[in-house]
């Protein structure tokens, strides 16, 4: 990540003689994840035609791999950058195959004849961006998700140095938008041809998450440039937005406090190859590690042979078993060491991969003293897990390194004391990334874990997305929400105007429950869901997570409440056979039955929302069919959208 | 491509040459005096056959069909490229005015030289004919820099027509001329009296500038995907711009020179072609559009002078009759406003 891939000299750029950008110089290494991030008309679009050499710029240069963007020829041009822009061009019917295949362009002969080369490479890139199983479907009838990884695909089909994009996330909903900046990461991380990614992201918490340097575009010019951390500040983002300082405080420091709590389940988990039941592999945290390593240079020192395997027991019940990367003993120092390399599972965080190490000495006095060493924070504010002063090694690793190390001196009849020195390599450079600086943590990550294992995110980092959302509108002052699954819920709130009341929403995917001890917990008192039968009937069985992984129930709850209105057993039996929620609608209009089993379905619904929210709030659910329409609303429902103001005909 | 996806695009093709060389066959057997095909052959052929039948297929019926067939291959093509550079599937040289526009500009000459004595060459048609044109599609342009709305541009290309119309039918009555006469047949879109180096002449040039167009198939394809992909992959965009509208402004140009203005083809053909392909990349898609575009306008000469035989009809109207219907199935399938 040393070498410049792009450099922008004193570049000024607009159009029609008026610039929009001004004397910009910054640089872009190869490998690297960038986004431009600043208010509407800050010139992000320009800056990223500019960089695309689609714009030719006013004054100034632009060098790609140190040759002037403007002098090369289009074809070498578009053998370099590819672009993914959301000009929204509809398609003739095409399959997702021909769309990638256009990628190929710059490379193809005068016809634009595909060689057997050609299509392998287009095969590859599907298959890399989950695609492939989309081939001969027509393109125009993908979701917005499918069509942006098509798209994405076509853009690497390429064969690109860099890829820009131009705010890719915007038709997406959050699933997609974190699998697809997932997806760039991974490119940008390709050991043989990293990607370069240049994009423009309005979300600033995705950014966060994944950009590794940011740049601030603010009046024609960049008002800051840099790794996350650094650059995204409360009073950069201030000046940068013109909001006001309070609302953004809030709900950065919200965002500050999520990750806190994130970082410590986070790097709470990990063995090598546990898989979870969602086939994803676990990982484990800097702290199993550092007990891992303070094992291994613990065994070498006290038994003279060299460790070849180090085991503990987490604390979440899992035993972790790594072999030593490296370790070595100088006895008559009486000091031994030991490095581990920190695997993450599935959930690749910063600190995948980092190296941490652990010096043992034996001491003369009883106990065991433990200190961090290069690249290990030091805590420098109060009120975190360790007094100001000490090494960033929170209680839960600092007992795991002791009990293994008194599991080490029983067993070899040691009984003088240890100390112990973690580290970890280039700790301090990889802190940057995290939040540690603005936590006060200075000079290296922490060593943190409360259960050892690291579950893999996906799914929490959707709830903590929707948490911060949720906080997000908390700390603007809305008192009230709407919350909805996904994207049937924000059509059918805009189709009848209700995204109009100046109410937030929030989409909340599967995860009602989460949502609303969400909002419980961020002080919000209004809560209104608005979703398709097909997810929030389940909430009549009170099931809160309406991912059909974890429950079903569709047809069980329409059968029984059916049954409680009066259904005979033919029609029960009907429902409970059919696949949808819009074909169990179906049967009971037949049979005159949908009002009666309506009711109670609602009123079920109700009592269990209610039960959730615990009288911390008061919540209200409407529920539809994308085929008929209302299917019903609850009475509190009702009474919250008239104190929304909502006057519309529901 | 799959190869279910290749054979049947071969399929299409081959039925596609069948049709034509049938209609081809078709067109010159029949007429007032009816020709076997067989002897059609032997005189195409071998040239061998009684002298009247050698006479009128080869100063007659052949020069008058192979103009409709290049001329149908061209307006198809004009009309294709049209939709694709506006993005619409129901631009084409006839509702633009482009067609018009070339016919003003050819009787505005041929006025002028009839009333001197003159003689007018087919190199001199075909220049003043893509002058109109040119004309008629620059005026086009300019109003789509102010006109965002494709249907209103339209309308306004509609209105060029018009305006083309009221003054070559002023020019018409103005001059008087006996001459002028044959000019009524011509404007109505007619392929009757071609002579055989007209023929010849429209042939090769039809089919040199349909060569050049299939050969910058490769950038039209990223054209379709929007100006900014299509430059970011490496396509010279302005060039390609450029090149659009002068090779279909020449395509329908040259065919407005000899056969004057003939509706429909250049909409309702590519959107017939575009139903019977799977894979629309026009690398595929244009020979088949100037195939379809010669059957088509073969068949519809052959409808002009069979069906009120001996009257014949003017092209246009025929042509119209079935070009329409299709047309109006495009509105009412909502594909008035979707971009192509």
């Amino acid at each position: 990540m040393t070498d410049k891939y792009i450099e922008v000299h004193d570049m000024t750029a607009g159009y029609k003689g008026t610039s929009v950008l001004e004397n910009i110089s910054f640089d872009i290494c190869k490998g690297e994840m960038v986004s431009i991030v600043g208010p509407n008309g800050a010139g992000k679009s320009t800056l990223l035609y500019v960089l695309s050499g689609l714009l030719a710029p006013m004054s100034g240069r632009i060098l790609i791999e140190g040759q002037d963007l403007n002098r090369i020829s289009d074809g070498d041009r578009a053998r370099k950058i590819a672009v993914m822009f959301t000009e929204r061009v509809k398609k003739e019917a095409e399959s997702c195959l021909a769309v990638v295949s256009e990628g190929r362009y710059p490379y193809t002969g005068w016809f634009g004849r595909l060689s057997e080369a050609d299509m392998d490479i287009v095969r590859k890139v599907m298959e890399m961006t989950d695609c492939l199983t989309l081939a001969d479907r027509n393109f125009n009838e993908l979701s917005d998700g499918q069509k942006q990884r098509v798209l994405l695909a076509r853009a690497i089909a390429q064969e690109p140095g860099v890829l820009i994009l131009d705010e890719p996330t915007t038709f997406l909903d959050l699933k997609y938008q974190l699998e697809l900046l997932d997806l760039l990461k991974n490119l940008s991380r390709d050991a043989d041809h990293p990607l370069t990614i240049v994009m423009s992201l309005h979300e600033l918490n995705l950014s966060q998450k994944f950009a590794d340097r940011v740049l601030m575009l603010g009046d024609k010019e960049i008002t800051a440039y840099g790794k996350p951390a650094d650059v995204m500040t409360v009073p950069a983002l201030t000046r940068l937005y013109g909001i006001d300082e309070h609302l953004l405080h809030d709900f950065m420091a919200g965002d500050i406090a999520s990750e806190k709590n994130d970082k410590s389940t986070d790097e709470d988990i990990n063995s090598n190859d546990t898989a979870t039941e969602n086939g994803l592999r676990r990982g484990f945290t800097t702290g199993t590690s550092a007990a891992l390593a303070s094992q291994g240079a613990a065994e070498y020192l006290l038994t003279g042979i060299r460790p070849s395997e180090m085991s503990v027991m987490t604390p979440a019940g899992i035993r972790v078993s790594v072999t030593p990367f490296e370790c070595g003993c100088d006895e008559e120092e009486k000091t031994a060491y030991c490095t581990v390399v920190k695997n993450a599972g599935d959930d690749p965080d910063v600190t995948n991969g980092i190296h941490i190490r652990a010096e043992v000495t034996l001491t003369d006095e009883e106990g065991i003293v433990i200190d961090g060493g290069e690249g290990i924070g030091r805590v420098t504010l109060p009120g975190l897990d360790q007094p100001v002063g000490e090494a960033a090694i929170n209680h839960v690793p600092r007992k795991m390194i002791s009990d293994v190390l008194k599991v080490s001196a029983r067993e070899n009849g040691y009984t003088g004391g240890f100390k112990v020195i973690v580290s970890a390599e280039n700790g301090e450079a990889i802190a940057a990334r995290t939040l540690n600086s603005t936590l006060g943590i200075k000079g290296g990550i922490s060593i943190i874990g409360t259960s050892g294992i690291v579950e893999p995110m996906s799914e929490k980092a959707l709830v903590d997305t929707i948490r911060v959302a949720v906080r997000q509108a908390a700390a603007m002052g809305n008192r009230s929400i709407i919350l909805t699954p996904g994207n049937y819920g924000a059509e059918f709130i805009k189709k009848n105007r209700i995204d109009k009341l100046d109410i937030p929403v929030i989409q909340m995917s599967n995860f009602i429950g989460d949502a609303l001890d969400i909002a419980a917990n961020a002080g919000i008192e209004r809560v209104m869901l608005i979703g398709h039968t097909g997810k929030l009937v389940k909430l009549a069985a009170s099931v809160m997570n309406t991912h059909s992984k974890y429950a079903d129930g569709r047809r069980e709850i329409f059968a029984c409440y059916a049954a409680l209105a009066g259904a005979s057993a033919g029609c029960i039996k009907k429902l409970y056979e059919s696949v949808t929620s819009d074909a169990c609608i179906d049967i009971l209009k037949e049979e005159s039955l949908l009002q009666d089993t309506e009711k109670l379905i609602i009123r079920s619904i109700q009592a269990n929302l209610e039960r959730r929210a615990g009288g911390k709030f008061e919540v209200g659910a409407l529920l539809f069919s994308n085929v008929h329409g209302l299917f019903g609303i609850t009475d509190k429902g009702r009474e919250l959208l008239t104190e929304f103001g909502y006057k519309g005909a529901l | 491509m799959t190869s279910a996806e290749k054979r049947k695009i071969t399929i299409v093709y081959c039925l596609l040459i069948v049709l034509m060389i049938f209609l081809f066959m078709l067109s010159i057997s029949t007429g007032s005096v009816m020709v076997p095909f067989s002897r059609v052959a032997s005189v195409l052929i071998k040239g061998t056959g009684d002298n009247d039948t050698v006479m009128i297929i080869k100063m007659i019926r052949l020069p008058r069909t192979v103009l409709a067939l290049v001329s149908g291959g061209a307006l198809a093509l004009a009309g294709y490229l049209l939709q694709t550079f506006f993005r619409n599937p129901i631009a084409g040289p006839y509702v633009m005015g482009i067609s018009s526009g070339a016919r003003m500009m050819v009787a505005v000459m041929t006025i002028i030289v009839l009333s001197r004595g003159g003689g007018v060459s087919s190199i001199q048609m075909v220049v003043v004919s893509f002058a109109g044109a040119l004309l008629s599609t620059v005026v086009i342009l300019l109003l789509s820099t102010r006109i965002k709305s494709m249907s209103v541009l339209l309308v306004a290309g509609i209105m060029i027509s018009y305006i083309c119309t009221a003054v070559t039918d002023f020019i018409v009555n103005v001059a008087g001329d006996s001459s002028v006469v044959n000019m009524h047949g011509w404007s109505q879109g007619s392929f009757s009296g071609t002579s055989e180096q007209e023929a010849a002449f429209a042939a090769v040039f039809i089919l040199i500038v349909s060569m050049i167009v299939w050969a910058v198939s490769k950038p039209i394809g990223a054209y379709r995907n929007g100006e900014v992909y299509a430059k970011s992959v490496g396509v010279n965009v302005r060039a390609l711009q450029i090149s659009i509208i002068l090779l279909s402004s020449l395509l329908s140009g040259i065919v407005t020179a000899f056969a004057g203005p003939v509706s429909f083809v250049g909409i309702a053909v590519p959107f017939i072609v575009r139903k019977l392909m799977t894979d629309r990349r026009p690398v595929i898609m244009m020979p088949a559009v100037f195939l379809t575009g010669a059957s088509y306008t073969m068949a519809a000469d052959l409808a002009a002078r069979m069906l009120l035989s001996p009257t014949e009809l003017s092209l246009s109207t025929v042509t119209a009759f079935a070009g329409v219907p299709i047309v109006l199935i495009m509105l009412a399938g909502g594909r008035f406003e979707r971009k192509c």
